[in-house]
C-alpha cells in the first residue's frame, strides 16, 4: 500500500503527453523540402502506432501520375512509420497524399510536396 | 459550443459505449454472485433465493447477448470506417481484414470469445470454481478495452503506463457499475436483512471503485483534455466535463443510498427504505449507463490536448 501514491503518481505524470489521431510528425523526404538524389522510398513518421493495412501513401509527379509502388507497410520495428517505395524519380516537384488509420481505428489524412533537384 | 466531430459518426460512438457497458454489467453481474452476495442469499428463504437465482441467471444471459450483439456492430461500423467503406456489403468485407490485420479486430474478437464462454462456464449452477473462471474470463475480457482506446496507440512505454490505468479504469467500473443491475434485482426480490447485508458489503467495495476511478479518469482525462483551454474549448473537453458532472451525480445518488437510505433498512419501517433504495439504484444504473455512452464519445472525438 506504501507504493500506492506513487503508482497513481505515475499514471498521472504519463498520462499527460498522450496524444490521440495519427499525425505527421516528420517525413523522408521533408514536408516542403528538396533532395538532390531522387529518393527510393517515402517515410512517414506519425505521432501514434498505425495499421498499414487500411493506410495509404499516394506519389504523384506534376503530371499527375502515380510513381509509387502502391501499398505502404510499417517500418522494421517502427510501428509509427509508414515506407511506400517510389519508382525511379527524375528532377521535378511530387506531391505526398498519405491516409493514416491509427491502431485506435481512427482516420487521419494529409498531404505535402517534396522537390527533387535538377 | 464547439462542433463535435465524432469519428465514425454517434452511431459508431453510441455502440461502441454499448457494447463496453454490456460487457462491464457480464463482469458486475459475476462479481455480485461469487463475492459479495453469498452471505446474504444464505438469509432468504428458498422460494425467494430461487427467484432471484432465475433473475440473475436471465441478467447475466442478457448482458453477455448484449455485448456480443453491440461487440459485432461495433465490428462492422469500425472496420468500415477504418477502410473508408460506406456500403454495407464495403463494411462487411472490411470486417474479415480488421480481425486477421488489425489489432483492434483480433483483440475485439478475442474480447467476444471469451464473453462467449462465460455464462456456458457457469452453465445453471453457480458453483465457486465456475463462478471463480467465469470471473477472470470476464476480468481479461474487460482489460482488453485498455487495447482499443487513445491510450493504446501512443506506443512504446507510454503506452504500457497508459493501458494500466485504463485497464484499473474499466475493471472499477464493472466491479461498481456493473454490480448495480444484480442489486438493483436483488433489493427487489429479498427481505429487509438479506438486502441490508447485501448493501453493507456492497459499500466498502464501491467507495474502492470510486477512488480509484477518479484517480485514473483524473490522470486521462486532465492528460487528454489540454487544460482549462481544451476543457472549454473543445468538443472532447465539453464531452468530459459532461462526463465528470454524471459523475458527480452517481456520487451523490451513492451517498444517499448509504447515509440517508440504508440506515433505515435496520429501523422500525424498512419496507419503504427498501423500496427507496430499489429506485435509487435503478436511477443509479441510469446514470451509470449515461456515463459509459459518454466515455464512448470521448473515445472517438480527437482530445483537446492534439487540437
Amino acid at each position: 500500500m506504501r507504493q500506492l501514491p506513487l503508482v497513481l503518481l505515475c499514471l498521472f505524470a504519463f498520462a499527460a503527453t498522450a496524444e490521440a489521431h495519427a499525425r505527421l510528425e516528420s517525413a523522408s523526404p521533408p514536408v516542403g523540402g528538396t533532395v538532390q538524389a531522387p529518393p527510393k522510398q517515402v517515410a512517414i513518421t506519425f505521432s501514434e502506432e498505425v495499421e498499414p493495412v487500411f493506410s495509404t501513401i499516394e506519389v504523384t509527379d506534376a503530371a499527375g501520375k502515380r510513381v509509387d509502388s502502391g501499398k505502404p507497410d510499417r517500418a522494421p520495428d517502427k510501428p509509427q512509420v509508414l515506407v511506400v517505395g517510389l519508382q525511379p524519380l527524375g528532377p521535378g516537384i511530387y506531391r505526398v497524399v498519405w491516409h493514416a488509420v491509427s491502431v485506435d481505428t481512427h482516420r487521419t489524412q494529409g498531404s505535402y510536396s517534396f522537390t527533387v533537384a535538377r | 459550443m464547439p462542433p463535435f466531430e465524432i469519428a465514425g459518426g454517434l452511431g459508431l460512438a453510441l455502440v461502441r459505449g454499448i457494447s463496453v457497458a454490456a460487457c462491464l454489467s457480464a463482469l458486475g453481474v459475476i462479481v455480485f454472485r461469487l463475492a459479495l452476495v453469498p452471505p446474504a442469499l444464505a438469509l432468504a428463504d428458498a422460494p425467494a433465493a430461487l427467484r432471484w437465482h432465475r433473475r440473475w441467471l436471465r441478467l447475466l444471459w442478457a448482458s453477455v447477448a448484449a455485448a456480443l450483439l453491440a461487440g459485432a456492430l461495433w465490428l462492422l461500423l469500425a472496420s468500415g470506417e477504418m477502410a473508408g467503406a460506406t456500403g454495407l456489403g464495403a463494411m462487411a468485407a472490411a470486417v474479415p481484414i480488421a480481425v486477421l490485420h488489425s489489432r483492434f479486430g483480433t483483440v475485439l474478437v478475442i474480447r467476444l470469445a471469451l464473453l462467449a464462454a462465460v455464462p456456458f462456464t457457469i452453465a445453471t449452477r453457480p458453483r465457486p470454481f465456475r463462478l471463480a473462471i467465469a470471473t477472470a474470463l470476464a476480468v481479461v475480457a474487460t482489460a482488453l478495452q485498455a487495447m482499443f482506446g487513445h491510450a493504446a496507440s501512443v506506443g512504446g512505454t507510454l503506452m504500457h503506463w497508459l493501458a494500466l490505468s485504463t485497464m484499473l479504469h474499466v475493471l472499477a467500473a464493472g466491479v461498481w457499475l456493473g454490480q448495480l443491475p444484480p442489486l438493483w434485482s436483488f433489493l427487489a426480490e429479498m427481505p429487509p436483512t438479506a438486502a441490508s447485508l447485501a448493501l453493507r458489503r456492497f459499500s466498502p467495495l464501491g467507495v474502492a471503485c470510486v477512488i480509484v476511478l477518479a484517480a485514473t479518469a483524473s490522470a486521462q482525462g486532465w492528460g487528454l483534455v489540454g487544460g482549462v483551454a481544451g476543457a472549454v474549448g473543445t468538443a472532447y473537453g465539453w464531452a468530459d466535463l459532461a462526463k465528470l458532472s454524471l459523475f458527480a451525480a452517481l456520487l451523490a445518488i451513492a451517498a444517499i443510498n448509504r447515509f440517508i437510505l440504508m440506515p433505515k433498512l435496520t429501523a422500525a419501517e424498512p419496507t419503504a427504505a427498501q423500496r427507496g433504495l430499489h429506485r435509487s439504484v435503478m436511477v443509479e444504473t441510469a446514470v451509470g449507463l449515461a456515463i459509459v455512452l459518454t466515455a464512448g464519445v470521448l473515445a472517438s472525438l480527437p482530445p483537446g490536448i492534439g487540437g
